[in-house]
């Protein structure tokens, strides 16, 4: 036997891949053409295979999609939160969307979904869960129904789930415990490939220290989560609630590490968020710590390793190094990541008000601890001596300096009792504080400038602060020393220029509202509609280009008048001889006949002259019936008007002739004549 | 004498109608003042039935957006501001709702589409309308003139620039180019005004609503859109309506989610 097979047999016996990997290789060298092209053409075939593989999973509708869901917990209280999960597993490479349940009984809202990628056995395997943060709104047991998912024509269905919804309050029951014993220190412990998560092994630790305090008193609020199984990931699913609190942050670091909690190792642990908070007003209020959102690593059950190539000729085995199960860790190839939620039970804190019985009326409002207070001036004073620099109306900075802990931020200003002995022009606050576990602390000074009144012995009085003292769980008020000071006489002055300029400061704004309604019942008087709309105000519009219109046409006619002056004449001739008959008429009941007469011929002939568009007095009377006869005017018609002109004429000559009465019926014929000419010219 | 009964009974339901107004009026402004602000809406909403007043839409735009309807309390301070463009309240107010509202304004933000918007809203369509007639009035009177006095209108723009010189018959003329220039201008504007106000314009008066391609729930959503984004309405079909944003989206949404300003 060769030293080829000898070492052949040696890799048999001992199964050491080294040996082995060394035989194949001297294989390879030694015999290339021969067992090379073999294996040439196995891994060709083992391709082919795979790809007809998948092709068929496809064309035949393999089954290649499931669906399942799954909660955190089973049992909640109302107003508290669960985490309902749906978890697609596909191998077609598409991401099928599952649709959730009916959520009744509860308020549902998306947290978001993860997806991941395996491939096992040359098989690819897609993951999408999708969770639904479901906050319970009334007791009962309530059935949350199968999540539907479409898949290749068919509709699969996921487990249903029975949730206990216990009433507010209640202490929230965890879920049973899963068979599992408590890990040794040393590495996380991968979670069981079956069944829940311990929540004794991954848990989120919330807590406040007291549970009971004062208004105004701050509270040290401190999560964390401890965790025993392995995580891939971890983040927030939703923010802490701390209704009736006002929030202080503080640093957290958020950095996964071994960590001891109460005398027990846990091999990742990593606090969420550490905060200050103080209770604004008295009452019973629960603080809803938050949710986080953590992806345990779930071992995979352990594949068959194949071996491929000579001397096991197995077509489907794999020829790469690495795979091997010492190398699925490395790899990250030996677990899946499952979601689930980790939440603490809501802390329920009892803030009780401040004691009404002896609280001062000069109560300012702030609960604090050893607070002390001094004042001081900008200057040294001797209150003995005279300050020759210190005059009327010259400013003073007056610094009173509150220091302690609690909350003195919101320390209100201190009242100055000046009396008539300074004017207080400004003041300033400038806190200085520090926020960490144990609270607030730190001095806040208020900085005054006063203005001497008068010269002579003046007092900056006493300043005074009461205040709750939450140690000693009673009302204090501490005072600072008087200060006396001499002041020299000096111009008076109505006003600092620097004082009052300095004063005066921009309107600050506190906050933004609606504007107020309207209450006057003028807001019931109602606008009218559309107005161009309006008929009237259409017709209003209208008119003045009607008479633009009206307007433009009298003056073209105008115009043309003004062309033709005979025509003008002939057109105006009725209503002239109109007004002049109007004109006897007058003169007739004045009784005049003579003018009459002389009026009436005059009528008559200015007609004739216009509408015959003959020159003037070219109209004889004894002539005149054929001068309208040959202008068309009926014979008998012309007899009148000559007849008529003959009566006036000779009443001109013999007034005195004219009967009674006469001169009437001479303005009335005379209208007739000429109403009866104009239908006939 | 019936005619006269008739006129006395009419005057007499109507002051009995105008006192039940105040009445409710009243009752409604108390209910706001007392924090009732559900009782106040009622109130309010039963008034605008039949009255339309900037300061009425006031009210209600207040009572809507404490009672947590910022969508309502846009549309009805838009519906204020078309009677009364310039009220500082109305005004105020639909600014305070707009920074609350979750979707950015797609309108012009500069400064100079803020001036020209506001430009153009500064007077009411009714106040456009009174201007130009005005100028339509002084148009037709000083043309009607000049015709009559044979004065042609060509000579307007040269006595503009003559006015002194040009003989005394002619100086009237001087109005002749500024009167068509207001008119046109207001024309134009009240014009474009117009055709604005008949442009469909709603809210979102839903917390949340989603945008189709089609006028139906099973279109493909293109957007979401939330309470108080004001929206140009398109068209309607089948109890869906096809909208746009300034931005130029443009989907469907259902009928019930909007309302018309």
């Amino acid at each position: 036997m060769g030293d080829r097979a000898e070492k052949r047999e040696a890799a048999c016996a001992s199964d050491s891949w080294g040996t082995l990997r060394q035989a194949q290789d001297e294989r390879t060298l030694g015999g290339r053409d021969g067992a090379g092209s073999l294996r040439g053409a196995w891994r060709l075939g083992w391709v082919a295979a795979l790809a007809c593989a998948l092709t068929a999973g496809v064309v035949f509708g393999a089954p290649s999609a499931s669906i399942q869901a799954s909660v955190d917990r089973e049992t909640v209280a109302v107003g508290e939160a669960l985490l309902y999960t749906i978890t697609v597993s596909s191998q077609s490479g598409q991401s099928p969307q599952p649709r959730p349940p009916s959520f009744d009984g509860f308020l549902a809202q998306s947290s978001g979904s993860s997806t991941s990628l395996n491939m096992t056995n040359g098989t690819v395997q897609l993951t999408i869960s999708s969770s639904y943060q479901l906050i319970a709104q009334k007791e009962g047991t309530f059935r949350l129904g199968p999540a539907e998912l479409d898949a290749d024509g068919t509709v699969l269905k996921s487990n249903p789930i029975t949730i206990t919804v216990v009433p507010a309050g209640a202490p929230p029951q965890l879920p049973s415990n899963p068979p599992g014993a408590a890990s040794e220190p040393g590495e996380a412990d991968p979670a069981p490939a079956q069944g829940g998560i311990n929540p004794k092994k991954l848990f989120l630790f919330a807590d406040v220290g007291r549970k009971e305090v004062m208004v105004g008193e701050p509270l040290s609020y401190y999560s964390a989560l401890l965790s025993e199984y392995d995580l891939a990931e971890c983040s927030i699913a939703s923010e802490a609630l701390f209704t009736g609190f006002v929030v202080e942050n503080l640093d957290v670091k958020r950095q996964l590490q071994p960590v001891t909690f109460r005398g027990r190792h846990y091999p990742l642990g990593c606090e969420v968020s550490k905060k200050l908070l103080i209770p604004a007003a008295p009452g019973t209020f629960t603080i809803r710590p938050e949710m986080l959102r953590a992806g345990v690593k779930v071992p995979n059950a352990q594949r068959p390793r194949r071996r491929g190539g000579w001397p096991f000729n197995d077509p489907f085995g794999s020829d790469d190094p690495f795979d091997d199960p010492i190398f699925d860790r490395f790899f990250g190839r030996n677990f899946q990541v499952r979601q689930t939620s980790v939440a603490a039970d809501p802390i329920v804190v009892k803030v009780l008000p401040l004691p009404a019985a002896g609280k001062p009326a000069s109560f300012s409002g702030i609960i604090a601890e050893d607070l002390t207070i001094s004042a001081g001036l900008d200057r040294k004073v001797d209150r003995n001596k005279v300050q020759k620099s210190l005059k009327e109306t010259d400013a003073l900075n007056f610094k009173v300096v509150l220091s302690g802990r609690g909350d003195i931020r919101a320390l209100p200003k201190p009242e100055l009792a000046l009396g008539d002995g300074f004017k207080e022009y400004e003041s300033k606050a400038t806190p200085e504080v520090k926020v960490d576990e144990s609270g607030i602390s730190g001095r806040k000074t208020f900085e005054f400038v006063l203005v001497p009144r008068r010269s002579g012995q003046l007092t900056i009085p006493t300043v005074e602060v009461t205040y709750f003292d939450s140690s000693k769980r009673q009302y204090r008020t501490i005072r600072s020393r008087p200060i006396d000071i001499q002041v020299a006489p000096g111009e008076r002055e109505e006003a600092l220029s620097t004082g009052v300029a300095s004063a005066r400061k921009d309107v600050k704004v506190l906050g933004t509202d609606l504007r107020y309604i309207v209450e006057s019942p003028s807001a019931l008087v109602s606008y009218s509609g559309p107005l161009h709309l309006s008929r009237a105000f259409q017709l209003l519009n209208f008119l003045p280009f009607a008479g633009f219109v009206g307007v433009v046409l009298q003056t073209r006619r105008r115009r043309w008048l003004e062309r033709d002056p005979a025509r003008a004449r002939r057109e105006r001739a009725g209503k002239a001889a109109r007004e002049a008959v109007a004109r006897a008429r007058e003169l007739a009941a004045g009784g005049s006949a003579k003018e009459t007469c002389a009026q009436l011929e005059e009528a008559v002939l200015q007609y004739l002259w216009a509408k015959l568009c003959v020159p003037a007095n070219s109209i004889v009377v004894e002539t005149s019936d054929a001068t309208l006869a040959a202008h068309g005017v009926p014979a008998e018609l012309a007899a009148r008007a000559k007849e008529l002109l003959t009566r006036f004429e000779m009443s001109r000559y013999a007034p005195g002739a004219l009967a009674p009465g006469a001169i009437d019926r001479d303005v009335l014929e005379t209208e007739e004549l000429l109403t009866e000419l104009e239908r006939a010219l | 004498m019936k005619n006269i009964l008739s006129l006395l009974l009419v005057v007499a339901v109507a002051g009995s109608a105008a006192a039940q107004d105040v009445e409710i009026f009243r009752k409604a402004n108390e209910a706001y003042k007392a924090g009732d602000y559900e009782t106040a809406l009622q109130g309010y909403r039963k008034l605008a039935g039949g009255v339309s007043n900037p300061s009425l839409f006031l009210n209600l735009g207040n009572a809507a957006f404490k009672t947590g309807h910022p969508g309502w309390a846009v549309v009805y301070y838009e519906r204020g501001l078309r009677l009364e463009p310039r009220s500082p309240d109305l005004t105020a107010n639909l600014e305070f709702v707009r920074e609350r509202i979750v979707d950015k304004s797609t309108e012009g933000t500069d400064w100079f589409s803020a001036l020209v918007a506001g430009t153009y809203r500064y007077l009411s369509l009714k106040e456009l309308l009174v201007l130009t007639s005005l100028f339509w009035f002084l148009f037709l009177g000083v043309a009607a003139s000049l015709y009559w006095l044979d004065v042609p209108m060509t000579r307007s723009l040269g006595v503009l620039f003559s006015f002194l010189e040009a003989p005394r018959r002619e100086k009237l003329a001087a109005l002749l180019v500024p009167a068509a220039l207001g008119l046109v201008f207001f024309a134009g504007w009240t014009g474009t005004r117009i055709h604005d106000e008949t442009i469909p314009r709603a809210v979102v008066v839903e917390k949340e609503v989603k945008a189709t391609s089609g006028p139906g729930a099973d279109a493909t959503v293109v957007f979401a859109v939330h309470e108080g984004t004001k929206l140009t309405v398109l068209r309607r079909s089948d109890r869906w309506a096809q909208v746009s944003l300034a931005n130029g989206y443009s989907g469907w949404l259902p009928e019930d989610a909007i309302e018309e300003i």
